[in-house]
């Protein structure tokens, strides 16, 4: 792939990216999240279009304009939420689309199998090709997904994250497998987070970042630090710096605002955080750390099964988001328009979601001309660029929307905000006006968690940042020991470390 | 047709849409029929649309929260067969309405809660619901039709109120009355509307959907009550196999009026004006002796029509 371009409204998703791939080969692709990995697969996989650059395969340019363009050309992408059917057998889930038939139009079951049988047998498995998809363990599945790769004219095999499910002992098995797939002479792009076993499957490695192409090298020829350096870039844009950051001391002055003890449920693991007044609290993880599940529980989206919550000191009993909101927990989730927005109402109506029952007078009807005053004083005061307050929000930019949702929430003045990705598929210019209302919500002494996969946005904000993996907290740097290379080193060297401890 | 401002087409187009069919169909059935025209005429068009309308008034709430009820025809039923048995045992025509309407809160009470705590299906709870409401009406009047004698009773469904209007029809005028207060001006209103938007994000905002659902549902049995006292009334009996198919043309009245069937969007005045004109049709093609089975190929062609020109138009947006 040579100079590959891709924009988004608002977002170069990459720059000029080129990648080669040899037959017979392992090529790692490494970058953060956002670094462009996954827009260069979707390229290549036909999902989307190129705005600039070429794809050649065998020497010859390719033309990939679509999903079917890249089946074709014997493209076969593995992808991190595996495609399968539960209920139906390995076999037909390996001839999915072009099943056996008998000359009656019935479906051929000894056939499939027994080609089955030998496609698996192919990449040294040994499953039943009767069993059902949902009776094989995570490891299978994926061993499965690439058998029914292999099975047709292959010449590039991508896996996203293959290993993220999956034991050390499972990736090893896997590792071998890929080794042999490999061997006949496909090529493999393999992606993942853990560096350790890129060193295991992978002969050579291209890293990513902000869209651009930093580095192609052989795996033999560098160390994990400088992966890892690679990955996390020395220089950071001006996009956003903060006036005053609080230094480790200034926080422990604070009052706490917020404390979670113990905390653990389905994701999260024993999390411990305390949280003071007008303090920005970065929470780094990759995707799957539990980053998100630990928000959703302090907001009552998922129960705790152990540990407590404190607001102000006393302790709150938190088992749905009604209950934090009442207890002055705001959340402003990652997906806009699927959890936060009612897209067919209007501003006016979206700005007072949370705030119904404040809002209805007498016999529960809604006061509307303070609903009005409402909507126009957020409307103003986070400069929410709409005709009025009476047009409907799916016509607004998601950097408008995105103000009307921290407007619902800063409406009940709360006391913890939550915010998930608060910037996602928000333009530049919309990113650091909402930066701007983040640290005004700091100044009243708002105490406020933000999860980012954007790392610039987490420097650029947080007095300190947590990292964390697996669903546990794995470390803590304050502000003035920040930096990329060090919270990169925390979130992999965390994953590395539990890997260890199995 | 008609030019409107851009950020508001939708919604007024829709009802301005409709109301230009209901007077084209007016128009078309005062020129082939000498009686469809007069004052009397229309009144018996809200006489025997009133409890397809009352329905449809509580069925906008649960379309517009996203959900449906296909077991109101049942609910009806079973709520006439209630009130007669009260009047059979000799209890008082009061008592009887209020039986057959609480009869209907509480079916409607049963499906909210199978749905919500539950975790089943709208369609398929009020499918399920629909069947064995009528099963236990059947019980209950062990399969035959009970007779009421209560004159009381029976003028709600049959007299007209200062001679000028079917009391029915004043009852389902003040069915859209109150909803239309209710969506368009309570709490709750715009929880329906908030639920049936984005029930993910009304949850996440501190909406109770739960409770949301749980007295849509409720209040849909309530009209269900009331329309079967309505029917109980008309025909002065109760019939356990009465109202077969009005839980249908309910629904089809709301999604004719522009309701969203996968809810948040759409309002009380489409489900008037689709009321109306499914009323005026049968109407109108019964002065024409048209028979009642090319009546129902009609009404099923218009529904698909309406939803169907809706459908152009949004895409076309």
């Amino acid at each position: 792939m040579e100079n590959i371009c891709k924009s988004f409204p608002g977002v170069k998703a990459l720059d000029g990216v080129e990648l080669e791939l040899h037959a017979g080969e392992v090529l790692a692709l490494l970058g953060e999240n956002g670094a462009g990995k996954s827009t260069l697969l979707k390229i290549l996989s036909g999902a989307y279009k190129r705005d600039a650059g070429d794809i050649y395969i065998d020497g010859q340019k390719a033309d990939i304009r679509s999903p079917n363009d890249a089946y074709g050309a014997g493209i076969r992408i593995i992808y991190q939420e595996l495609t399968y059917i539960e209920d139906l057998t390995v076999a037909e889930n390996i001839f999915l689309g072009n099943l056996f038939f008998t000359k009656l139009g019935f479906v051929d079951w000894k056939r499939m199998n027994r080609e089955a049988k030998a496609v698996l047998e192919r990449i040294g498995l040994d499953i039943d090709a009767t069993r059902t998809m949902g009776s094989l363990s995570v490891m299978e599945k994926q061993l499965v997904e690439v058998a029914k790769a292999v099975s047709k004219n292959m010449r590039i095999l991508v896996m996203d994250e293959p290993t993220s499910s999956l034991n050390e002992r499972e990736v090893e098995g896997l590792a071998r497998i890929i080794r042999d797939v490999a061997g006949k002479g496909i090529g493999i792009i393999f992606i993942s987070h853990r560096l350790e076993e890129l060193f295991m499957v992978a002969d050579r490695v291209t890293v990513l970042r902000d869209g651009r192409h930093i580095a192609t090298k052989p795996m033999g020829e560098v160390t994990r630090d400088e992966l890892v350096s690679m990955m996390a870039g020395r220089e950071t844009r001006e996009l956003y710096v903060k006036k005053q950051y609080l230094t480790a001391k200034q926080i422990e002055e604070r009052p706490v605002v917020f404390e979670a003890l113990g905390v653990s449920g389905s994701r999260i693991r024993d999390i411990t955080l305390r949280v003071h007044a007008g303090e920005i609290t970065g929470v780094y993880g990759l995707l799957g750390s539990g980053r998100e599940e630990m928000a959703e529980t302090f907001f009552g989206i998922h129960r705790y099964t152990s540990g407590s919550l404190k607001m102000n000191g006393r302790e709150i009993q938190v088992t749905c988001p009604r209950d934090a909101i009442a207890n002055g927990i705001a959340y402003v989730p990652a997906e806009r328009k699927s959890e936060s927005l009612v897209l067919t109402q209007t501003v006016r109506e979206n700005t007072s979601l949370a705030s119904l029952a404040e809002l209805a007078g007498r016999w529960g009807v809604m006061r509307k001309s303070r609903e009005k005053e409402i909507s126009r004083k957020w409307m103003k005061r986070l400069d929410i660029r709409t005709p009025d307050e009476e047009a409907v929000i799916e016509g607004l930019s998601g950097g408008n929307q995105q103000k009307v949702v921290l407007g619902r929430w800063m409406e009940r003045g709360p006391r913890l905000m939550l915010l998930n990705d608060p910037t996602r598929g928000v333009d530049v210019g919309a990113k650091s006006e909402i930066y701007r209302i983040i640290e005004e919500l700091c100044q009243t002494d708002t105490a406020i968690v933000m999860i980012s996969s954007d790392m610039e946005e987490l420097l650029a904000l947080s007095d300190r940042i947590i990292a964390m993996s697996e669903g546990r907290i794995c470390g803590e740097v304050s502000h003035e020991e920040l930096n990329r290379q060090k919270l990169m080193g925390l979130v992999v060297g965390g994953s590395n470390a539990e890997n260890k401890e199995k | 047709m008609l030019k409107i401002k851009k950020n508001e087409k939708l919604k007024v187009s829709t009802e301005a849409a409709l109301f230009f069919v209901l007077i084209a169909v007016l128009f078309a059935f005062s020129l082939l029929s000498e009686y469809f025209l007069s004052f009397g005429n229309f009144m018996k068009i809200c006489l025997y649309s009133s409890q397809m309308g009352i329905l449809a008034g509580g069925m906008t709430l649960v379309l517009l929260s996203g959900g449906i009820d296909v077991s109101v025809g049942s609910t009806m039923a079973f709520a006439g067969i209630t009130a007669a048995k009260v009047m059979e045992a000799g209890g008082p025509w009061y008592l009887a309405v209020l039986a057959g309407i609480a009869l209907g809160g509480l079916c409607g009470l049963i499906n909210a809660v199978i749905i919500t705590r539950g975790r089943v299906t709208a369609f398929i709870t009020t499918l399920g619901t629909m069947t064995i409401y009528r099963g236990l009406a059947q019980i209950c009047s062990d399969g035959k039709t009970i007779l009421i004698s209560d004159e009381i009773f029976k003028a709600m469904g049959r007299k007209y109120l200062f001679r000028v209007i079917p009391i029915p029809a004043v009852l389902m005028i003040l069915t859209f009355v109150i909803f239309q207060v209710v969506l368009k001006y309570t709490k709750f209103g715009r929880q329906v509307y908030a639920v049936g938007g984005n029930e993910k994000a009304s949850f996440l905002a501190g909406i109770q959907v739960t409770g949301t659902h749980t007295a849509i549902y409720t209040i849909e049995g309530f009209c269900a009550g009331l329309a079967g006292i309505l029917l109980a009334a008309q025909s002065g009996a109760g019939i356990p196999s009465a109202a077969g198919d009005i839980n249908m043309e309910a629904i089809s009245a709301v999604i004719l009026g522009g309701v969203s069937l996968s809810g948040g969007k759409g309002k009380i005045g489409g489900t008037v004006l689709g009321v109306l004109i499914l009323a005026c049709l049968n109407n109108g093609l019964n002065l024409l002796a048209v028979s009642a089975f090319y009546q129902e190929v009609i009404r099923g062609l218009v529904l698909i029509l309406a939803v169907w020109f809706d459908m152009m138009k949004e895409r076309k947006e």
